[in-house]
């Protein structure tokens, strides 16, 4: 073997450093050539630290001697090695070390080889536990193979059904998870445990080919009844031929992590839902480059609507190409920020501008536990433009108002100094007006007007500014101009201070003035002049008349006035009577003028001089009742009101009285006739009982006493008829016959009597009763009985009545009964029962189209015991209708009837629809 | 279950219903004995009385009757524990609802009223008879001592 130098270097280095510890050797031989065994010739740094020996203490020596044992180790393979050049592999115990290695041997030349060493301790320790935990493990297993332990301590149900699919086990898991017990389960089909019919071939057995199944979603049917959802693994069972024998089936439940599941993917839709109903802005990012962009996720409706874009669009593009100012906006800031810290933060409205749109908007941002970030925002755009104009507008007015504000204080001060002026010249002027009455006028000695001041301009003659400078003649009669003229002269002559009365003419009617004049000292413009004030005293002239007219009245009034009225000064003499106080106590007017109420017999009698004493000590007035004899020996009821009247200081005492002596005489004779009236229903009502009870006997006494009779009659006819009858010739029995029918009759008459008598007797109950449903049913009975009659029936619908329910069925029983009867000879029966609202009340006819009656005899048809009919045409006893009529009475209503003869009739009973029955009427005799 | 030799006691004060109800009793097949008490303290007499014999197997009651009338004698009978369970069923011409209601009340087993027509009489009796003396059980007469 030959090796360049460079590869021998290599060699060298490898041997050197690998971590296998490798030794060099060769074979040593005895004289007879035999290999006895063997030198160390090199050993690498990790054979040096394997073996724990120098080289120093190995180079050279002999594999007996370093290693101290007798024979060399493994000469016999190393030989083989050495002189076959096959290389071998073996792993040795070093007991001493406790250490595993495996050994490579290799041989480079014929008699040297190599061995390599590796330590194999950790791998042969590894797989020795292996062994031993499997060998375990089968141990247990082989233990447990058979027993239920092991299938039954599983967590999962887990049970085997046969190629039938019949359950042949059952654990107890299976157990718990669907309540029946192994017992119930062992030989059932394995289907009866399924919610739904297996669709899917569980069973492997028939359409999966023998495959396993694994994590199928099923639903069990638990023996409670409640239905839970499992997770289910199915492996199929083979016999030594391969044939399918069974399945091994085990299954979990997983109903609650199924609701867990709907529940969360329920969470999501409503969150989805939130998302997009949200009325803000709302966009999903996930941050890119390291956080300082973001790439859009989601937006929703509303800020699809914001931006006027399509979420479409965005999604998966980023924020800084789809809104280009979003970092002059500073959001682009705050969504780095909120990145980078995970708090959320706010960003008040601000301006975001592109080329595309620009809006003021509020935003909020903040990062999802994911490290996606959301901002939701709200469009402030308007908010802001108005905010905008309203601080350009405020600006505005506070201008407007600064340069108004001068304007009205120079306004405000010339206003100021007109006013003082004016006022200044006022004053005067009002001084005079304030202090002097009505009209003023100073005129001078030739009759004409210098001034004119005056608050009322209606009481002028002509508009002031006219009368100033104008003369008396210019407005006055000559006769007043004359009467004036005498008083300026007299006024300016004398100096003294004249008064007159006079009348004008003005557009409101005639005025009285009293005017006043006085001379004025100073001439006025070189004529002496006089003030001349003039007052309007038309109100009190007019007072004056109706003062005077209305005493006038007032006496007229009282002396005509119906009732008396007397007036009597304090100490109780009469001053004042009309005629009626006088007709009223029966005296004349000078016999009442004499009278001193404190000394009147009568007035102490019935108390009046009390109320009078009353009146004038209270002031108040009193009002009194008496029934009196007056003084002058007039009885009287007297209905007296005293006042007291006060007349220039002096009280007097004012009487008014009505004479109600008439009504009360009335009044009384009413009450004696009540009284007298109350006797006799007292009477009459303690009669009528007594006649009821007396008719209830009656009637008891007919049931029973008149029916005993007729029932002996009956009895012994048909006694004699079957014991006799062969003695009796045909004639002989058949007036027996007769004598039975007729006493039958009479009991049926009997019957009816009774019933007709109990209809009046019985209380009367109000209910709300349904006519037509009534109706209905009695013409079914009636149909049923005789079911081959062809009939036309109808009853009107919702024939509501109020009135008591017995009385109101036997009377429409009554009707129909009679109606099916008259009709029975026709070829087809017509009934109707019709309805009609009246005011107040309700009409019901019962109308056929039967025999019918002569209207002659309509006034017999109601009365008990009247028959319109042959018995032998038509049965009956003639007690129906008048049962109907007692009926309809009794609801205080009324009944009646029309008919022709062969044409049918029509029955109508009319009842208040205020459904009130003769409660309160005594019953009627029958 | 009656023997058909028991008694019926009818207590009636007509004697033409006394008559017609043993013709009728007859007709419709019921040959047990009728004692007939005339007025209703004839009948208390009869079944509580000191000389009172063995008890019938069914009473028939009219309700008007002299001295005693049909309610007070069912009152009587029904206060003593000897009669409290005898089979009484009133027999009487009147159908007022009063006297139905007060039978009842006084615990009659039964009210029938005699209808006019004999035939009728005769098969309501009949009937009555099949009912109370042969169908019915009544409870043990010891029962009652």
């Amino acid at each position: 073997m030959s090796t360049a130098p460079h590869d021998h270097a290599l060699y060298q280095g490898l041997f050197r450093t690998m971590t296998e510890g490798c030794a060099v050797h060769e074979l040593v031989h005895d004289e007879a050539g035999a290999v006895i065994d063997y030198r160390i010739l090199d050993v690498n740094d990790a054979y040096v630290e394997i073996v724990g020996l120098e080289p120093e203490a190995v180079l050279g020596r002999l594999a007996t001697e370093v290693y101290g044992t007798h024979a060399a180790p493994y000469l016999e393979r190393y030989a083989r090695v050495a002189m076959t050049g096959e290389p071998d592999q073996f792993e040795v115990h070093f007991r001493p070390m406790a250490k595993h290695f495996r050994i490579s041997v290799f041989s480079p030349r014929l008699h040297a080889f190599v061995t390599v060493f590796a330590d194999i301790t950790r791998e042969k320790e590894e797989a020795a536990a292996l062994e031993a935990e499997v060998a375990h493990k089968s141990d247990l297993l082989e233990q447990a193979l058979d027993s239920r332990v092991l299938v039954d301590s599983v967590a999962s149900a887990v049970f085997t059904v046969d190629a039938q699919r019949r359950v042949t086990s059952w654990n107890r898991e299976a157990e718990l998870l669907t309540g029946y017990g192994v017992d119930e389960a062992i030989g059932q089909p394995c289907t009866m445990f399924a919610k739904e019919p297996c669709t899917q071939g569980c069973s492997l057995l028939d359409d999966s080919g023998g495959e396993a199944v694994r994590g199928r979603e099923c639903r069990v049917l638990r023996k409670d009844g409640r239905v839970i959802t499992i997770l289910k693994n199915a492996v199929p069972l083979h016999d030594d031929t391969g044939a399918a024998v069974g399945t091994v089936e085990s299954f979990v439940d997983i109903s609650e992590e199924r609701a867990a599941r709907e529940k969360l993917v329920a969470s999501e839709h409503r969150l989805r839902a939130l998302f997009e109903n949200l009325d803000a802005g709302c966009a999903i990012y996930r941050a890119v480059d390291g956080g300082t962009d973001f790439v859009f996720r989601d937006l929703n409706a509303t800020g699809e609507r914001l931006e006027g874009v399509d979420r479409m669009d965005l999604v998966g593009r980023r924020v800084t190409e789809c809104f280009p100012g979003i970092r002059e906006m500073g959001l682009l800031e705050v969504f780095e920020r909120v990145q980078r810290t995970g708090e959320p933060e706010n960003l008040p409205a601000a301006i975001y501008e592109d080329e595309r749109l620009m809006g003021w908007r509020e935003n909020y941002v903040f990062r999802l536990p994911d490290g996606d970030l959301v901002a939701v925002y709200r469009d402030r755009t308007e908010e802001k433009q108005v905010e905008h104009e309203l601080a350009r507008y405020k600006d505005k007015l506070e201008e407007l108002v600064g340069a108004r504000t001068l304007q009205l204080r120079d306004e405000v001060a010339e206003h100021v100094r007109t006013r003082r002026a004016l006022q200044q010249s006022e004053a005067r002027l009002r001084a005079i007006f304030g202090a002097l009455p009505d009209l003023v006028f100073l005129v001078d000695e030739d009759g004409r007007y210098r001034e004119v001041l005056t608050g009322e301009e209606d009481l002028l003659v002509r508009p002031s500014d006219e009368v100033r400078g104008a003369r008396l003649q210019d407005f006055f009669e000559p006769a007043l101009v004359e009467r004036f003229m005498a008083l300026v002269q007299k006024t300016i002559e004398a100096g003294t201070t004249q008064r007159i009365e006079y009348t004008l003419e003005l557009p409101d009617g005639l005025h009285h003035f009293e005017g006043r004049s006085a001379p004025l000292e100073q001439p006025v413009q070189g004529r002496r002049a006089m003030v001349f004030v003039a007052r309007d005293i038309s109100d009190r002239k007019k007072l004056e008349w109706q003062l005077s007219d209305a005493l006038d009245l007032s006496e007229a009034i009282t002396r005509a006035a119906p009732v008396g009225i007397s007036a009597y000064d304090a100490d109780g003499r009469c001053v004042m009577a009309n005629e009626a106080a006088c007709r009223i106590v029966g005296a004349d007017h000078e016999q009442v003028l004499a009278q001193n109420f404190r000394h009147i017999e009568s007035w102490k009698r019935s108390g009046l001089l009390d109320a009078a004493a009353r009146a004038l000590a209270g002031q108040s007035s009193e009002r009194v009742e008496i029934h009196t004899t007056s003084s002058f020996g007039r009885e009287v009821w007297l209905d007296i009101r005293l006042a007291p009247v006060s007349s220039r200081q002096r009280h007097h005492l004012l009487a008014v009285y009505d004479d109600i002596s008439e009504q009360r005489v009335a009044e009384r004779e009413v009450r004696e006739l009540t009284r007298d009236l109350e006797d006799r229903v007292r009477r009459r009502t303690v009669a009528l009982q007594a006649a009821n009870k007396e008719l209830e006997a009656f009637a008891y006494s007919v049931s029973h006493d008149l029916r005993a009779p007729l029932r002996a009659i009956d009895g012994f006819s048909r006694a004699v008829l079957e014991d006799y009858g062969e003695r009796l010739d045909d004639d002989g029995r058949e007036y027996l016959e007769r004598l039975c029918g007729a006493s039958q009759r009479m009991g049926g008459l009997i019957d009816d009597l009774l019933k007709l008598s109990r209809l009046t007797r019985r209380s009367f109950e109000p209910s709300t009763v349904d006519l037509t449903g009534m109706a209905a049913g009695i013409l079914e009975e009636l149909q049923a009985a005789e079911p081959d009659r062809e009939t036309e029936l109808h009853v009107d619908p919702e024939l509501v009545v109020r009135g008591d329910r017995a009385l109101l069925g036997v009377a429409l029983r009554n009707l129909l009964e009679n109606a099916w009867k008259f009709t029975g000879q026709r070829p087809i029966t017509r009934i109707r029962i019709t309805g009609r609202t009246l005011p107040d009340a309700l009409a019901v006819s019962v109308s056929d189209n039967g025999a019918g009656f002569d209207m002659t005899y309509v006034d017999k048809l109601f009365g008990p015991f009247q028959r319109l009919h042959g018995m032998t045409e038509f049965p009956g006893n003639g007690i129906g209708l008048a049962t109907v009529q007692r009926a309809v009475l009794r609801h205080g209503g009324r009944v009646h009837a029309e008919g022709r003869v062969g044409e049918g009739a029509t029955f109508t009973f009319i009842l208040p629809s205020h459904g009130r029955g003769s409660d309160s009427v005594p019953p009627r005799g029958v | 279950m009656s023997s058909c030799t028991e008694h019926i006691l009818l207590v009636e004060d007509n004697p033409d219903d006394v008559t017609l109800t043993k013709r009728a009793m007859k007709k419709a097949g019921i040959v047990n004995p009728i004692q007939v008490a005339e007025d209703g303290a004839r009948a208390v007499e009869l079944l509580l009385g000191p000389d009172a014999g063995p008890l019938p197997a069914l009473v028939l009651l009219d309700l008007k009757l002299p001295k005693m009338d049909g309610l007070e004698v069912l009152r009587v009978l029904r206060s003593d524990p000897r009669t409290e369970l005898l089979p009484i069923v009133v027999l009487t011409t009147s159908s007022e609802q009063r006297d139905l209601i007060r039978s009842y009340r006084l615990r009659a087993n039964s009210y029938i009223r005699k209808p006019v027509s004999f035939a009728e009489f005769v098969q309501a009796v009949g009937q009555m008879g099949v009912y109370w003396l042969i169908l019915n059980e009544a409870p043990a007469r010891s029962l009652g001592e």
